[in-house]
């Protein structure tokens, strides 16, 4: 069998999740779970609990004190404080980490960190910071239910604005949260962490999406292009 | 679980942080090396108004805390640099 | 006979839910909502268990989560409390503390002897003859604790939420309903706690003949449900308090850790017994218990009784027996000045008042299952004594005892509340709460209902003052100025059995005793007596202790104290402790691939690595020899992903790297490889690693796993005050590292690059590409002169990998473990820090000055280095072998090097290398003997003396 050139970093987590039909597939090169289970099953997941690997989606950042100037003069929308987000004209993302950090990731389909990466040459003051993290979507209606154990921080919705970036520690591991709010209402959480936590969190969190009724759903339930 | 809080991300549970001892300023260059081993030797115990290296770990922030050790509260945290400023 | 009622107002029970269970082997059945006690007792059944120490039956007492005298196993749980636990349909109960069942417990025969068992016996009475001991430590062992644990039990999840609030009240009765009702008003987020299954505390139970109470609850627990932002949780009590207002909340199912901008404490009061002979017969029991038998699972206490009292409470305890059709013989009341309505309103009913008196004693049945009369007489505060020259013999079937209260304020003390002893209502009160905290209600000394109410709000106002909210500050509510509590209801008895501690059996003798052999501090007391450390940690026997303490050191009772309760207060299963139990680690993306070629994994940091790959019908150690063999003699490959990987960017990258390390980096050629050394600034190694210059402007850091978090956050540290203008990221989850090692290392890589590996000097770096995945390509020496490391995109490293296996197939490309690489880098003689170093080590100690480059402005630890140079050293590592075929025990690490009788150092590696053939490692030795050819001699673990001789670093080279 033929490894595939990117494999998704909770490939650990997926080929050990017991009990769990799983078509893999190729989503942007990379390996992936398709599916968990026929459309019914995902969409009553979804519905309750559920957690979709996000991890293919493109992402490219950078930090230093010239980095927002930068990345302003590429076009990319600037989160106006440290620790909130924006969002591009294209839909990708771009999350402001603290002051001068930034990590943009594509939307599903979208080639901005693509060119990002090529227009990217070492300025002064800028400094290239490779991503390869995990990242989930999270939703559902137990979604606090599941914070409220992995994390001791209030994350409701009258805590958590809509354009916070917070960076907390779920479940012992460091992670970044932000709210994003693709239909309305409906809450989805969009979770990055170190790739080589990647399995052990998603474990955790499946474990407690399953208790709710929930569990892994294909990125494609949230992300159209996918589907 | 006590409180701390970050002056960049905000109020979390101590489990957050790793302590980084105690703010010291060491002695000028040309200093003796009695004065120098007293430096990176002998911490002073007795407590009250202490300021100490904290950081947050999910963001990688040190910052300072002004913390009463007698009472263990923290009176301010701040960025190294930016005492001034609050 | 049953002694069910007709349906009460306000029963918790459900009387068409009919639930079926047994008890001891014998059938009953009781009603949804009932206890396990209430339902056997519904049933005629009063020997519900069996006391610690001395096996006397017991019932009830409390019925309020302290009767631990009632505790049963349901053959899965151990130590169910029949107070509180709900009835079940289908559970089998059997009571925990027997040897036969409660009724026929073998160990009854110990009450019989009880004279012979004071107080701290054992600690006197079996410690000689010397050998005799371990037969009596088996014997006590055997009779103490209580319950079996289950070791078949299964794994169930506990979870452990955490939520957020403004106000936490904690206690649903009348001060917490009104507390959490004001609070709610407001529209903050209000946690309301309560242990019981129904909201309302005492308003539930405490009737005193009316129905007022009960109308009261009813209106409050429907503003309650009205209020959508008052989260109220049930069953549950706050078991602790945590700085800055954590509270943690047990529940059946797991534990809720409250995080509340402000506290309202209505936890209530415990009631307290009087003590007298007997007082622990089945049908003695707490006031408070009697009344929550009657208006919670409609249950007669018993059919005619009477009420002990040393306080206004027995006289309501008294008036809601008679609404309930019970039979009152008499009340008895400890005090000579009473409220003349008091006994004026019995007398209405026709119960006559014994004022002054006391219950001398309970005459049990012959068995002790149940209450034949009690004896009263007149009762002289002074002295504690009942006059028996005149006693009177009231025939009754129980008693309902009333002697004053205890404040429930475990967690005020946690917090750090000063308290004081009021001795208007007779109990300690608090005086000066902690920013944040407030009381109400009986743990404030408050009781009169209208009070309580007025108490709690005064409380939630000011909570929410705390947590920033405008409100004008409302008035104070005094302390009850009438003593709810007796200072002294004790009653001596030349024959004991007087309890003041149900859970350990503790008698008022006990107490004189330990106070005769100097244990007279409370502290001391508690240790000596165990007064308190049973299950219900004091909360009906503290305060009568502390009484009588006080009066035997004829001080205030403010000068004994209180001992501290900590958290939990309350008993928690094990298990709600662990929770769902979260252990993060980190794993590499070869894991699966490593895990499908065999290999065994281990813990580095928070890593899981390969140790070594099994290999079918070998041997561990030989297995990993053979590893090690396949990289001497062919090729090896090992995952080391969980190497720290650091890039510094950026013009000042230099500087940066020369002001935190040892060495000198800023004249490097960019593709060269550096050795890199942290000191602390005493000077101590803390690290070490390789810096290669990948660019101009980016320096790329490498270094084993376990110190890689430590000393990035080091550098982000020395960053932030050195403010150079670098960029540092940690990119140690971003990269695989792969390192194919030995002889045809380069053969297996030479098909897959893009460039001819012949011109890659050794400690070099360069970017390359294989099959066509951009890669880190860095010749290193660790495990082997001919060593290459990949350093890969995470998510592309199990194809790498592939690619890599697959052209060292034909070659004899082995995978190797982290077992493996610790021989080879042995033999390659590389000392580790944190290994081969510890805490105190400086780097001349380890024979390190080729790395430090004393010449530079400074360095990290360059000013101490510079006092260490100036004197002698103490002891330097060195390389060493055993003899060859040496054949004794083999040496470990620590294992220490003895000089003439003298320690002289230690081992900090060792290992036996079938490439060297002999046993090698590194050892600490007096600098003096540290010259290569030296030999010395290393202590066994069991105390052999095993030869060694100091060789060159280089265990290989030196072989040649």
């Amino acid at each position: 069998m033929q490894t595939e050139k990117l494999i998704t970093p909770i490939a650990h987590a997926l080929n050990h999740a017991h009990g769990e039909q799983i078509d893999w597939g190729v989503i942007e090169q990379m390996k992936v779970a398709a599916h968990f289970g026929g459309k019914e099953l995902e969409e009553e997941r979804k519905k309750n609990l559920g957690i979709a690997d996000a991890s293919l989606l493109r992402k490219f950042g950078v930090k230093g004190a010239q980095a927002a100037d930068w990345l302003a003069r590429q076009g990319v929308a600037i989160p106006p404080r440290a620790n909130t987000w924006a969002r591009n004209a294209d839909g990708s993302l771009v999350l402001r980490l603290g002051n001068s950090e930034f990590l943009i990731e594509d939307a599903p389909g979208g080639t901005s960190c693509e060119r990002l990466a090529q227009a990217y040459a070492e300025a002064k003051g800028v400094y290239p910071v490779p991503h390869v993290e995990a990242s989930f979507v999270i939703g559902g209606h137990a979604v606090q239910a599941l914070f409220s154990e992995v994390c001791s921080i209030d994350l409701t919705r009258a805590s958590l604005g809509a354009q916070d970036v917070v960076m907390t520690q779920f479940a012992g591991v460091s992670v970044v949260l932000i709210r994003q709010d693709l239909q309305e209402e409906e809450s989805l959480y969009r979770l990055w962490c170190d790739s080589s936590y990647g399995s052990y969190l998603w474990e955790v969190i499946a474990g407690i999406a399953h208790e709710h009724k929930g569990g892994p759903v294909g990125i494609g339930r949230y992300f159209a292009a996918y589907s | 679980m006590k409180l701390l809080t970050c002056p960049v991300n905000g109020t979390r549970p101590l489990s957050e942080f790793v302590y980084g001892g105690e703010l010291r300023i060491p002695p000028a260059a040309g200093c003796s090396d009695k004065e120098w081993a007293d430096y990176v030797h002998n911490r002073h115990g007795a407590p009250g108004l202490k300021q100490e290296w904290w950081y947050h770990g999910p963001s990688g922030t040190w910052f300072i805390a002004e913390r009463n050790t007698l009472t263990d509260q923290v009176i301010r945290t701040y960025l190294k640099g930016q005492e001034g400023s609050k | 006979m049953s002694a069910r009622l007709t349906k009460q107002q306000g029963e918790w029970i459900n009387r068409a839910a009919v639930v079926k269970f047994s008890f001891e082997g014998r059938g009953f059945s009781g009603f949804e909502g009932d206890t396990i006690t209430s339902a056997l007792w519904a049933n005629g059944e009063k020997v519900l268990g069996r006391s610690f120490k001395y096996h006397r039956p017991r019932g009830i007492l409390s019925l309020a989560n302290h009767d631990v005298n009632v505790m049963l196993t349901d053959g899965l749980d151990t130590n169910i409390r029949g107070d509180v636990a709900p009835v079940s349909n289908g559970a089998v109960f059997e009571a925990v503390n027997t040897d036969g069942g409660v009724r026929k417990d073998k160990s009854r025969i110990i009450d019989s002897i009880a004279p012979l068992l004071p107080v701290g016996f054992y600690y006197k009475a079996f410690h000689t003859p010397k050998k005799m001991f371990p037969f009596w430590e088996n014997v006590i062992r055997k009779a103490a604790g209580l319950g079996v644990v289950n070791f078949n039990y299964p794994r169930i999840t506990k979870p452990k939420q955490h939520i957020h609030c403004d106000v936490l009240v904690v206690g649903a009765g009348a001060s917490g309903l009104s507390a959490a009702i004001e609070a709610g008003k407001q529209g903050l987020r209000v946690v309301l706690v309560d242990e019981n299954a129904q909201l309302g505390g005492s308003l539930g139970f405490d009737w005193g003949g009316s129905q007022e109470s009960g109308k009261l609850l009813g209106e409050l627990s429907a503003e309650v449900q009205a209020l959508p932002n008052i989260q109220v949780i049930t069953s549950a009590y706050a078991a602790g308090y945590y700085p800055d207002h954590l509270i943690p909340v047990v529940t059946k199912d797991g534990m809720v850790k409250v995080r509340a901008g402000a506290v309202v404490m209505a936890s209530g009061a415990f009631e307290q017994p009087p003590v007298f002979r007997n007082n622990d017969i089945p049908g003695v029991m707490l006031g408070s218990a009697a009344q929550r038998l009657l208006h919670r699972y409609g249950v007669k206490p018993f059919e005619h009784g009477v009420v002990f009292t040393a306080n206004d409470y027995g006289y309501r305890v008294a008036h809601d027996l008679l609404e309930a059709g019970v039979k009152v013989a008499a009340l008895i009341d400890l005090r000579t000045e009473v409220d003349a309505a008091l006994p004026a309103g019995l007398a209405r009913r026709g119960v006559k008042t014994l004022q002054g008196s006391a219950v001398y004693e309970v005459e049990p049945a012959s068995d002790k299952f149940s209450v034949k009369a009690v004896v009263v007489a007149p009762y002289n505060a002074d002295s504690a004594e009942a006059d028996t020259g005149s006693k009177t013999r009231i025939e009754c079937d129980g008693v309902a005892m009333c002697a004053g209260w205890a404040p429930a304020a475990n967690l005020l003390y946690q917090a750090g509340t000063a308290m004081r002893y009021d001795y208007g209502v007779h109990q300690f009160v608090p005086n000066k709460l902690p920013a944040g905290i407030f009381a109400a209600g009986r743990v404030n000394g408050v009781y009169a209902l209208a009070d309580k109410l007025a108490d709690g709000k005064r409380a939630a106002v000011a909570a929410m003052r705390h947590i920033g909210k405008d409100l004008a500050e409302a008035a104070s509510v005094p302390v009850s100025a009438s003593a709810q509590s007796h200072p002294y209801p004790i009653v001596m008895h030349a024959k004991g059995k007087n309890f003041v501690d149900f859970d350990e059996d503790i008698q008022v003798k006990d107490f004189i005793n330990a106070a005769k052999e100097g244990f007279d501090n409370i502290e001391l007391m508690k240790r000596f007596t165990t007064v308190g450390m049973g299950p219900s940690q004091g909360k009906h026997s503290n305060m009568n202790a502390i009484r009588i303490l006080a009066r035997l050191r004829g001080v205030p009772v403010e000068q004994i104290g209180t001992t501290t309760s900590r958290p939990f207060f309350h008993p928690t299963p094990i298990g709600h402790l662990g929770g769902r139990g979260f252990h993060p680690h980190r794993t590499t993306p070869l894991h699966d691939v490593n895990a499908a070629l065999g290999a065994v994994f281990t813990d580095v940091g928070p890593w899981k690595r390969a140790a070594y790959y099994t290999v079918p019908g070998l041997g561990v150690q030989d297995t990993i020899l053979a590893e090690v063999e396949a990289v001497r003699s062919k090729a090896g490959i090992i995952d080391s992903s969980s190497f720290g990987k650091i890039e510094v960017h950026g013009p000042e990258a230099g500087v940066f790297l020369e002001r935190f390390f040892t060495g000198l980096y800023a004249d490097m050629a960019v593709g060269e490889s550096r050795y890199t050394m942290l000191l602390d600034e005493t000077g101590v190694v803390v690290d070490d690693g390789l810096a290669h210059r990948l660019e101009e402007e980016l320096f790329y850091l490498t270094s084993g796993t376990s110190n890689a978090a430590a000393v990035y956050r080091e550098m982000q540290r020395w960053q932030q005050l050195w403010q150079l203008d670098i960029g540092l990221v940690n990119v140690t989850g971003s990269y695989a590292a792969i390192n194919i090692a030995g002889p045809l290392a380069r053969q297996v890589l030479s098909g897959l690059v893009n460039f001819n590996l012949g011109e890659q000097q050794p400690h070099s770096a360069r970017e390359a590409e294989i099959a066509g995945v951009p890669v880190r390509l860095l010749r290193v020496a660790f495990v082997s002169d001919s060593t290459y490391e990949l350093h890969v995109p995470t998510t592309q490293a199990a194809f790498v990998w592939e690619q890599v296996m697959r052209a060292g197939s034909s070659l004899g490309l082995k995978p190797f473990g982290t077992d493996a690489q610790r021989i080879l880098r042995l033999e390659m003689g590389h000392a580790m820090p944190g290994i081969d170093t510890d805490g105190l080590t400086n780097p001349l100690e380890i024979g390190a000055q080729h790395a430090i480059a004393m010449d530079k402005p400074d360095f990290i630890g360059k000013r101490s280095l510079e006092i260490i140079a100036k004197r002698p050293l103490k002891k330097a590592l060195v390389a060493f072998a055993l003899n060859p075929g040496y054949a004794g025990e083999m040496p470990f690490e620590c294992n220490l090097v003895i000089r003439n009788g003298e320690i002289e150092g230690r081992v900090t590696s060792i290992a036996y290398s079938r490439t060297v053939g002999r046993v090698i490692g590194f050892a600490y030795v007096a600098p003096q003997h540290s010259a290569v050819g030296s030999a010395f001699e290393i202590r066994t673990d069991g105390g052999a003396m095993a030869p060694a001789t100091v060789v060159p670093f280089h265990f290989l080279a030196s072989q040649h």
